[in-house]
C-alpha cells in the first residue's frame, strides 16, 4: 500500500522532476521459444486502438505497438519508460517533456522519431474527418505539441492536470507512424505497423490471429517465436483439452473448479480486483427517481455486505462493497467514511426500515420500475437477479428486461429505462478517469442518468487540476460522498479477475484490468 | 428435361429478388445499433456526435430508399456490401466460412446417409422385429437429442478418452486431412446422428407405403425375385420423398449450425450469423439469409432435377 502511494505520488507531483533509464534493456528470457497460443472470447471491430474500448483489440492488437510510457507490472501504478526515455514535468504542470529512446524501429524498417508521437497524439485529441478517438476528451488539455529534434517531444498543456501522466501510459494511445497515418488517417483502422514486441501476420476473420517474434524489439523481452490467438466461446475445454494456454479475461468460479479438478497442477491462476464497476443509473426523466429519498431508499434496499459475498461465489464479482473508486487505493473513500453513506451501512435491518419509510413519505411505497438488463449471463444476470431480489424485499416492484447487447445499448443512451446496469471500466485508479462517468450529462457522454449536478462538475474540475495529492485527495473524498448521497449512479461491485494459464506459461504478471499488460513482454513457456 | 431446367433456374430469380426484398424492409425494424455497440459497448467517452458522424460514414443515416436502391444495385454484380463490424465486402465475409460450413454438411451428408439407409430400410423390412423396435429407439433418440448436445457430450468424451482437443483454426482439407478430419469428424458425428435419424426415419415410412402399393403386389405375384422387388420396384419411389428430406436438411446444414459451431469452435456460416445478429450487423445479415435462402433454392432445383430424373411423369408434366 505504502508503495502503492508512493509511486502514484511519484507520478503525480508537478514539482520538476525528472525519470531517467526507465526503459534500461530490461531483457529477461529465461527461455526462449514456442509459441504462446490463447484465446479470446470477441472479435476486435477495428485494429484501430485509438477508436476502441474493446479489450478484443487490446487481446489481439497490443502486442504489436508501444506506447510512450507503460507501467511496471511488478509495482503497478508505477510509470516507466516505453518508447520514452526519460521524462520532465515543468513546476508548473503546464509542459511535459519526452525524450525517446534511439534506435526504436517500426515493424517495416522505419525508424520511430518524435514526429511519431506526435502525429499520434495529433491523432488522438484531434481525429481528422472519418476517424474516431474514444478518448479525445481526456486529452482536451494538451494545446500544443512540438519536437525539437528527432528524439524529443513536448506536450503544452493549457491548465494542469492531474492525470495526464498516467495518460501517456495508457495501453490505447498505441504509437502509430506518421508516415502511415500521412498516407491515410483511417490506414490503422484495417493496417498494423508498430513498434511492438510481436508482428502482425495474419487475422482470419472470427477465427485467429498471427504474430511473430519482431527481432528489433527496443526492449528484448519478446521471449516467445510468436502468439497464436482464437476465437472461443468458453474457457474451460480449450484449456483442459491443450487447444489453448491461457485466457486473459477472466474465469468465472464454476470454471475455476472445473480446470482444477481436471488439469490440477497444470493450471495456474493469477488474482487481482479489475478496475470495472458495475453500476446501476437511475433515470433522471423518470418521475419517481426525481426524488432523491427515493434513489437513495433504492440503494439502502441493498445488502452489500451479506449479497455480494455470496454473488462472488458464483460468479466474477468482488466480495466486498466499494464507492466509486476502488477500495484501498489512494484516492477511494475509508471503509469507515464509505459505510456511513446511505445504501453502504452494515445494518441492512435498519437501512431497510429507514428505506420504506422514506419511500412512504415520498408516495413511492411499492414503486414499479423497469430494469434493463443485458443478455450476458456473467455477471448480469447474476447481478440482476440478486437486485431483483433485494429491492423486493423493501416492497418495491421492479421489472427486469433483458435484451441482447447491441439493443441494450441503444437503450442505454436513449433513456428507455428507469434503472440500467452500467459499467465503468478504467485501466487506472485515477478519479479524472473513474469520476468523469458521473459529472452532468451535458459534458459527458457516459452518464447514462443525464442528470446534471454542477456542484459536482466544480469538485471535480477542481480535482483534475489539483497539483497537491492531499487536497486532490480531500476533493476527491468530497466528490464521492456527494455523489454517493445524490445516488443517480449506484456502484454495487467491482469485479474480481482471475486468470487461468497452463502451468508452462511463465513470466506473465496479472494487472487490475484485462486492458492492460497484453503486449506479452516477458512472457515465456517452460 | 432441359427446358424443364432453364424454366426451375429462371423461377429462381424471382424468388430470390422477394427474399432480398423482405430481408431488407424486415431487418431495418429490427432494433439495436451497431455503431452505439462497437463505440461504447466495453465503455468508454464517446459522443453523441461522434455515433452520428460514424453512422453517417457506413451510410447508416442515409434514407431508407437509398440504402434500398445501394443494396438492391449491387445484387446483379454480387456487391453485397460490407460488414458493418470488420468493413470488409460481406461477399469476402462469406466466402471465407462457407467451405467449412459446405464440408461440414457434406461430411454429416455423407454420414447420415451411410448409417440411414441401411437401417432405414432394414427397420422398413422386418417391420415389428426386435431389429426395428432397435432402430427406432436409435433414430427416435437422434431427433430427439439436439446436435449441440451430443456435442457437448462427444467433447467430454474425447477429453475423457484421448485428453487433448483438436488443433484450433481451420485446416484445409487439401493442406492437411488427418488434421481437418480431427477436427471435423465429431461435429460431423453430432450433425449426422440426427440427420441420419431423419433420412432412416423417412425412409422407413416411405419403404413401408412403396410395399403396400399395388405395383409391388403384381410384381410379386409376376413372380420377380423378393430383392428386384424392393430395389428396383420399391427403393425407387421411396427414394423420392428421401431424397427431397436430404437435400433440404444439407441446405439447412449450410447456414442452420448455429449452436454446434460454436461449440467446436468452428468459424462457419452457422457462427457468423450469431455473430452479424448480436452485432446488428445488417448488411452482413442480409448477406447471410440471401446465400442461405440461394442454397436452399438451389438445393430445391437439384432435388426437382433428380426428382425428374427417378421419375419420368415429372419431366412429361412439365
Amino acid at each position: 500500500m505504502l508503495g502503492f502511494i508512493k509511486n502514484l505520488v511519484g507520478g503525480l507531483a508537478l514539482i520538476s522532476f525528472t525519470v531517467v533509464g526507465g526503459i534500461a534493456n530490461s531483457a529477461s528470457c529465461p527461455k526462449s521459444g514456442g509459441i504462446l497460443k490463447y484465446g479470446v472470447k470477441a472479435e476486435p471491430p477495428t485494429y484501430d486502438m485509438h477508436g476502441t474500448n474493446s479489450y478484443a483489440v487490446m487481446h489481439f492488437v497490443a502486442q504489436h505497438y508501444s506506447t510512450l510510457l507503460t507501467f511496471d507490472w511488478n509495482k503497478f501504478p508505477k510509470l516507466e519508460g516505453d518508447v520514452a526515455d526519460s521524462w520532465n514535468v515543468s513546476s508548473d504542470g503546464l509542459t511535459y517533456t519526452f525524450k525517446l529512446k534511439k534506435g526504436i524501429k517500426f515493424h517495416d524498417g522505419t525508424p520511430l522519431t518524435s514526429k511519431d508521437v506526435k502525429a499520434t497524439y495529433d491523432r488522438l485529441r484531434n481525429p481528422p474527418k472519418g476517424v474516431i478517438s474514444v478518448r479525445k476528451a481526456l486529452f482536451s488539455s494538451i494545446s500544443g505539441i512540438t519536437t525539437p529534434d528527432d528524439n524529443t517531444v513536448v506536450f503544452k498543456l493549457s491548465s494542469p492536470d492531474a492525470f495526464m501522466l498516467d495518460g501517456f501510459a495508457s495501453p490505447f494511445n498505441a504509437i502509430y507512424s506518421a508516415k502511415d497515418i500521412a498516407k491515410d488517417p483511417k490506414w490503422h483502422l484495417k493496417n498494423i505497423n508498430g513498434t511492438g514486441p510481436y508482428k502482425f501476420v495474419a487475422h482470419k476473420k472470427g477465427e485467429s490471429w498471427k504474430a511473430e517474434k519482431f527481432a528489433d524489439f527496443h526492449h528484448g523481452d519478446n521471449c516467445l517465436d510468436g502468439t497464436e490467438s482464437f476465437r472461443i466461446k468458453k474457457v474451460a475445454e480449450p484449456l483442459i483439452g491443450g487447444q489453448i494456454m491461457a485466457e486473459w479475461r477472466g474465469t468465472a468460479p464454476p470454471e475455476r473448479v472445473l480446470l482444477k479438478k481436471e488439469m490440477g497442477d497444470n493450471v495456474s491462476f493469477q488474482a487481482k480486483t479489475l478496475m470495472t464497476l458495475w453500476v446501476v443509473s437511475l433515470n433522471s426523466k423518470t418521475k419517481a427517481f426525481q426524488n432523491k429519498k427515493v434513489r437513495q431508499a433504492i440503494n439502502m434496499c441493498i445488502d452489500r455486505h451479506a449479497g455480494l459475498k455470496k454473488l462472488a461465489k458464483i460468479t466474477f464479482t468482488a466480495p466486498r462493497p466499494s464507492g466509486y473508486l476502488l477500495y484501498d487505493t489512494f484516492y477511494a473513500l475509508p471503509d469507515e467514511e464509505l459505510y456511513k453513506i446511505p445504501g453502504f451501512q452494515k445494518d441492512i435491518a435498519a437501512s431497510r426500515k429507514k428505506a420504506m419509510q422514506m419511500l412512504k413519505e415520498a408516495g413511492a411505497e411499492g414503486l414499479e420500475f423497469t430494469y434493463s438488463n443485458r443478455a450476458v449471463s456473467h455477471p448480469y444476470d447474476h447481478i440482476a437477479i440478486w437486485l431483483m431480489s433485494e429491492w423486493k424485499k423493501c416492497g418495491l416492484k421492479p421489472k427486469m428486461i433483458t435484451n441482447p447487447t447491441s439493443k441494450f445499448v441503444k437503450i442505454r443512451r436513449e433513456g428507455g429505462f428507469d434503472a440500467t446496469i452500467d459499467w465503468a471500466p478504467s485501466f487506472l485508479p485515477d478519479p479524472t478517469l473513474m469520476h468523469f462517468k458521473y459529472i452532468s450529462a451535458d459534458r459527458t457522454a457516459s452518464n447514462y442518468s443525464k442528470n446534471t449536478d454542477r456542484s459536482l462538475d466544480k469538485i471535480f474540475d477542481a480535482q483534475k487540476g489539483e497539483v497537491d495529492k492531499n487536497k486532490r485527495k480531500a476533493l476527491v473524498h468530497d466528490f464521492e460522498k456527494t455523489a454517493l448521497e445524490n445516488a443517480w449512479v449506484l456502484p454495487i461491485t467491482y469485479t474480481d479477475r482471475v486468470i487461468a494459464l497452463n502451468s508452462k506459461v511463465k513470466g506473465y504478471v496479472i494487472a487490475n484490468s484485462h486492458i492492460l499488460n497484453n503486449t506479452w513482454r516477458g512472457v515465456y513457456l517452460d | 428435361m432441359l427446358k424443364y431446367a432453364i424454366k426451375r433456374i429462371l423461377l429462381m430469380i424471382p424468388t430470390l429478388l422477394a427474399v432480398a426484398v423482405i430481408v431488407f424492409l424486415v431487418l431495418r425494424v429490427v432494433p439495436g445499433d451497431i455503431v452505439e455497440l462497437k463505440l461504447t459497448a466495453e465503455g468508454g467517452e464517446v459522443s453523441l456526435e461522434q455515433i452520428e458522424a460514424e453512422k453517417t460514414r457506413l451510410g447508416l443515416n442515409d434514407p431508407l430508399h437509398v440504402q434500398f436502391i445501394k443494396y438492391m444495385s449491387g445484387l446483379p454484380r454480387g456487391d453485397l456490401g460490407i460488414s458493418l463490424w470488420t468493413e470488409e465486402p460481406v461477399s469476402a465475409e462469406i466466402a471465407a466460412r462457407i467451405g467449412l460450413s459446405f464440408e461440414l454438411a457434406l461430411l454429416s451428408t455423407i454420414l447420415a446417409v451411410i448409417i440411414a439407409f441401411p437401417l432405414g430400410t432394414l427397420s422398413a423390412l422386418f417391420r415389428g422385429t426386435i431389429l426395428d423396435y432397435i432402430i427406432r429407439i436409435l433414430t427416435i433418440g437422434g431427433i430427439a437429442v439436439p446436435s449441440f448436445w451430443l456435442g457437448m457430450l462427444l467433447i467430454m468424451l474425447v477429453l475423457a478418452t484421448i485428453g487433448t482437443l483438436p488443433p484450433l483454426g481451420t485446416v484445409s482439407l487439401f493442406a492437411d486431412p488427418l488434421v481437418n478430419l480431427q477436427q471435423m469428424i465429431w461435429p460431423a458425428i453430432s450433425v449426422g446422428y440426427r440427420y441420419s435419424s431423419v433420412v432412416a426415419r423417412m425412409l422407413r415410412s416411405s419403404i413401408l407405403e412403396v410395399l403396400s402399393e399395388d405395383y409391388i403386389r403384381t410384381a410379386r405375384a409376376k413372380g420377380l425375385y423378393e430383392k428386384i422387388v424392393i430395389v428396383k420396384h420399391g427403393m425407387r419411389n421411396a427414394l423420392l420423398p428421401t431424397v427431397t428430406v436430404i437435400g433440404l436438411e444439407f441446405a439447412f446444414l449450410l447456414g442452420g449450425l448455429v449452436v454446434t459451431e460454436s461449440v467446436f469452435n468452428l468459424n462457419g456460416i452457422g457462427k457468423l450469423f450469431v455473430d452479424s445478429v448480436v452485432r446488428n450487423d445488417l448488411n452482413l445479415l442480409q448477406g447471410l439469409v440471401l446465400t442461405v435462402a440461394t442454397a436452399f433454392v438451389v438445393v430445391n432445383l437439384l432435388i426437382d432435377l433428380f426428382y425428374a430424373a427417378l421419375d419420368p411423369r415429372i419431366r412429361y408434366q412439365s
